[in-house]
């Protein structure tokens, strides 16, 4: 390992250090694994905006931090009071709850799980007998080969969670993986991972929410997610990330699917200094449906960006993509959406499209919307557009008698609205409606009851 | 299906139309770039000291750049010591009347057709002819004088007017500015200068004619147009060229500069030689052309229609720096059998209420692949900018590619921009209709890809658009997927 020389100190020492602690309990077939992982992450680095998937994205701030690997001691400090505040009224949902990566079954509440799902920790399962289930998963969808952050959980990857949905299993209560950054005294970063595996005509929902505790100390989020569906399964994957203003998050999700099966993504950026997604979804069948749809509220400094690829590779698959932007104060937003249509993909229907409201003149919307396509009996469009709220609109209101910032944030909800409606459970819909409320209200005037 | 594939052969194994030679005898310097080779290019052209200077710079510069990988395009390395870089059919005198032309070269020219007499009797365009590098008969010269405009070979507005040269060149695309503008800054052999005076509105279509001729040689012309204030002109620049079994490159550089209230309106139809079917040879065109509209109102206008070369890169830009400039590009790119493009735009609004306008139409046929790669940038203090971006795409055949990669940024709350893209095949149900009525397949495709074109064709000059359309479907009739 001594020829690593572009790995920060930091990660170098803290890894050697780890790789004594994964070895034991079984967990050593996954040593060549994580050795090369590591490799590729040295040599690829962390990106500057000379790399052209992060040209928009400068991660000199986060360079300067010196992250280190979260321990699993952490959950212990964390109480079920503290996690009240994130709560999304009524629902009833299967909670698990990761405490800086790692899975806390004292936080969890799962009792009485439905027939067809299978639930185990990362952790355990890596050192268990098991292993070798997960051994053909672990990185086959997620490929760390051109993603140095990936690479970079590959290599650190500690915990997390396998959830199974078996075959036929029609599983009515969601399932709401909370990952809570716990307050700690220096720096850290979680590494976590999920992987889904739906089993062919299954049917399930679940809710990945990223949340941080109060803390002086920085936080940073590596997730890496890898999703399967079998012929028929649907799933829909809703993805909330509201991180406190100093938090890092950066996470790739791969998705594959297999023919007649249906995913549904929902990505709803709230929180976090810097957030980046990379959300990319292979269609391997025929008469796949795939929809990618995302949500950015940002303020302040943020600067959110998701990266987005859509893959055909199978005739007669429909894509949806819609991803609305809103940005206000000195907030930058990036968007980056492929479609790739393989040759043998036709019939093709592929449809994406994304808005942008940039409410001040110090925010920055960058977007960069992508098609490339092989085979010639497809349709394929995108549309982008960067803009403000409609004056006609604004004037209709203000005739109305309503005060020109409520009109303002009214239709701003409106523009919103296209991608909460679509959001699969109703409970949650309700919590992030309230909650983009909050955050234009953080923004200029206060808003006056809507109802 | 069988039929249009049918077709596709039919299509491909069209000869490509102005392949021929022309035997002229040529004045070369030895393959190869060094800073003796510039000195000798400089030399032969009788250039002033700071054109010298220019030159090394711009080759100092280009030593320590690399060659771009990033457009979407694939072709074997250049060996740039394998170029000639100059080569001109040998001057006898300087020309008063066409009567003097080489009767060769104007037999080319009318095999091309494009008779200058013809242009001159019929049409009113005055053609700047560029045979390989040396611009050979310039048309209409004192019609345009007396209105002060100076419409001439690059070379010939060095000598006569160095202070325009020195003021202009460079100042809308610095030899810094790319790897093959770098190129072009050091080695450029000719092109044409333009130049409209404060007020005046040029009577007449300019047009220009490049042609590669000697086998080898590198072409890298070099052409500047300024409108001072409130001044027009509209000018049209055309190509073809004869078949080699040699890749030849071609790296023009294109400078545009609009004062206040100054409108250019720059035309091109490209048609180089593409390469055979089999994907053997044809134009490498690498090209870097911007035009600045550096006064208030000041409008820049580009079309294009792209049918040639093996490889095209190129991306004709407006920096819309004057408050209220407009720019426009319209653009139809055609790529058949193995032909690659990579092509649109950079839109960059600077002064406040600015306004671009993209229309670009990208056909794949064969095994063409087709890129738009375009750029709309609004910076921070472009307040009211404008945009509309609209690309689309047609297929025809199931080995072709056609692929969008637009960038969008915006800096300010009141930029209002718009793209919009859409790839599909060629209407199955409209082939249909039109073979019912007993049109043939080629036609049909013909009628329903000139449908296709048709916002960019009408912003063509009259003349240009017969030509553009004819191209269309000399290059593209006859297939469909």
């Amino acid at each position: 390992m001594s020829d690593l020389k572009n790995t920060p100190e930091i990660y170098l020492n803290n890894y050697k250090e780890l790789t004594q602690r994964w070895s034991q309990n079984g967990g050593i077939w996954a040593q060549p694994l994580r050795e090369e992982a590591m490799a590729k992450f040295n040599e690829l680095g962390i990106p500057t905006q000379r790399h052209e998937e992060w040209k928009y994205t400068n991660l000199t701030a986060f360079k300067k931090h010196q992250f280190a690997p979260a321990s699993p001691e952490a959950k212990n400090s964390v109480s079920p009071s503290d996690l009240a505040p994130f709560e999304f009224p009524n629902l009833d949902a299967y909670k698990l709850v990761f405490v800086d990566g790692f899975f806390s079954n004292e936080l969890s509440e799962y009792a009485d799980l439905e027939e067809g799902i299978e639930l185990s920790s990362l952790y355990s399962l890596m050192h268990s007998q098991r292993s070798q289930e997960i051994e053909s998963q672990i990185g086959k969808r997620a490929v760390f080969q051109n993603h140095p952050f990936v690479a970079m959980n590959t290599a650190f990857m500690s915990d997390g969670i396998y959830i199974r949905i078996s075959k036929k299993a029609q599983i009515k209560k969601p399932l709401h993986l909370l990952f809570v950054s716990s307050a700690q005294s220096q720096d850290t970063m979680a590494n976590s991972r999920v992987l889904i595996h739906a089993e062919a005509e299954s049917k399930a929902t679940v809710i990945e929410d990223y949340v941080s505790l109060k803390s002086s100390s920085t936080r940073f989020t590596n997730a890496v997610g890898e999703v399967s569906l079998e012929a028929n399964a649907h799933l829909d994957h809703l993805k909330i990330t509201r991180e406190d203003e100093s938090s890092y998050h950066i996470a790739s999700l791969a998705i594959s699917q297999e023919q007649d099966s249906n995913f549904n993504s929902h990505n709803v950026c709230l929180g976090g200094r810097l957030t980046r997604n990379d959300i990319s979804a292979h269609l391997g069948g025929t008469n796949i449906e795939c929809t990618l749809n995302g949500l950015v509220l940002g303020n302040g400094e943020q600067l959110i960006d998701n990266h987005t690829r859509i893959v055909h590779a199978e005739p007669h698959c429909n894509s949806f993509e819609t991803y609305k932007n809103i940005l206000a104060e000195k907030a930058r937003g990036v968007f980056n959406g492929k479609i790739y249509v393989a040759q043998d993909a036709q019939k093709t229907d592929a449809m994406q499209s994304n808005q942008s409201l940039v409410l001040s003149d110090d925010a920055i919307m960058n977007t960069k919307p992508e098609l490339e396509i092989y085979a010639d009996d497809v349709r394929c469009t995108h549309g982008a557009t960067i803009g403000q709220l409609d004056d006609d609109a604004l004037f209709y209101l203000r005739t109305r008698g309503i005060p020109e910032d409520v009109a303002q944030k009214l239709l701003t909800i409106a523009f919103a609205r296209e991608v909460i409606e679509q959001l699969p459970v109703e409970e949650v819909k309700e919590t992030i409606e309230q909650f983009v409320y909050k955050k234009l209200q953080q923004d200029g005037a206060a808003l006056v009851e809507v109802s | 299906m069988t039929s249009s594939t049918e077709s596709i052969h039919e299509l491909s194994n069209r000869e490509y139309k102005y392949g021929f030679v022309t035997d002229i005898e040529n004045e070369s310097i030895p393959p190869g770039l060094n800073e003796d080779i510039i000195r000798k290019i400089s030399a032969i052209k009788k250039e002033p000291e700071f054109l010298l200077e220019f030159r090394l710079k711009a080759y100092r510069h280009w030593l320590t750049l690399q060659e771009p990988r990033w457009p979407k395009v694939d072709y074997p390395k250049v060996d740039f010591n394998e170029i000639v870089y100059y080569s001109a059919p040998k001057p006898k005198k300087k020309l008063e009347s066409l009567d003097e032309v080489d009767p060769e070269l104007r037999a080319t020219f009318d095999k091309l057709g494009i008779s200058i007499d013809e242009q001159k009797r019929i049409s009113g365009v005055a053609v700047d002819a560029v045979f390989d590098s040396v611009s050979v008969a310039t048309t209409f010269k004192k019609e345009l004088a007396e209105q002060g405009i100076i419409f001439s070979s690059f070379s010939e507005a060095v000598q006569d007017h160095p202070e325009l040269i020195k003021k202009y060149l460079g100042t809308v695309v610095p030899y810094t500015d790319n790897f093959y503008a770098a190129l072009n800054s050091a080695v450029f052999s000719d092109g044409s200068f333009c130049f409209i005076p404060k007020g005046v509105r040029c009577p007449m279509e300019l047009s220009t004619y490049f042609r590669i001729n000697a086998a080898g040689t590198g072409q890298f012309e070099r052409t500047l147009i300024v409108a001072e204030e409130s001044s027009y002109v509209s000018y049209l620049e055309g190509c073809t060229a004869p078949q080699r079994d040699e890749n030849q490159l071609h790296a023009a550089v294109v400078e545009l500069v609009a004062l206040d209230d100054a409108q250019i309106k720059y035309s091109t139809v490209q048609n180089w030689y593409p390469g055979d079917k089999d994907g053997k040879g044809g134009i490498y065109n690498f090209v870097t052309k911007r035009g600045l509209c550096k006064g208030h109102n000041s409008k820049i206008s580009w079309t294009q229609v792209e049918t040639g070369s093996a490889v095209t890169w190129k991306y004709p830009s407006c920096i819309l720096q004057g408050d209220n400039s407009i720019g426009e590009f319209y653009s139809v790119a055609v790529t058949n059998n193995y032909q690659q493009a990579d092509t649109g735009t950079k839109m960059v609004h600077v002064g406040k209420n600015t306004k671009s306008t993209i229309i670009s139409k990208g056909i794949s046929a064969g095994r063409g692949q087709n890129s738009y790669r375009g750029l709309v940038k609004v910076l921070k203090g472009a307040t009211n900018a404008r945009n509309f971006s609209q690309c689309d795409s047609m297929l025809i055949g199931d080995r072709c590619g056609a692929h969008t990669f637009p960038y969008i940024e915006a800096m300010n709350k009141t930029a209002k921009v718009e793209h919009e893209a859409t790839t599909s095949k060629i209407g199955e149900d409209q082939l249909f209709y039109l073979r019912q009525r007993g049109i043939d397949m080629e036609d049909a495709i013909s009628m329903i890809v000139n449908g296709f074109c048709k916002e960019v064709f009408r912003e063509l000059p009259m003349e240009f658009a017969i030509e553009a359309q004819k191209l269309l479907s000399v290059s593209l009739e006859g297939s469909v997927g």
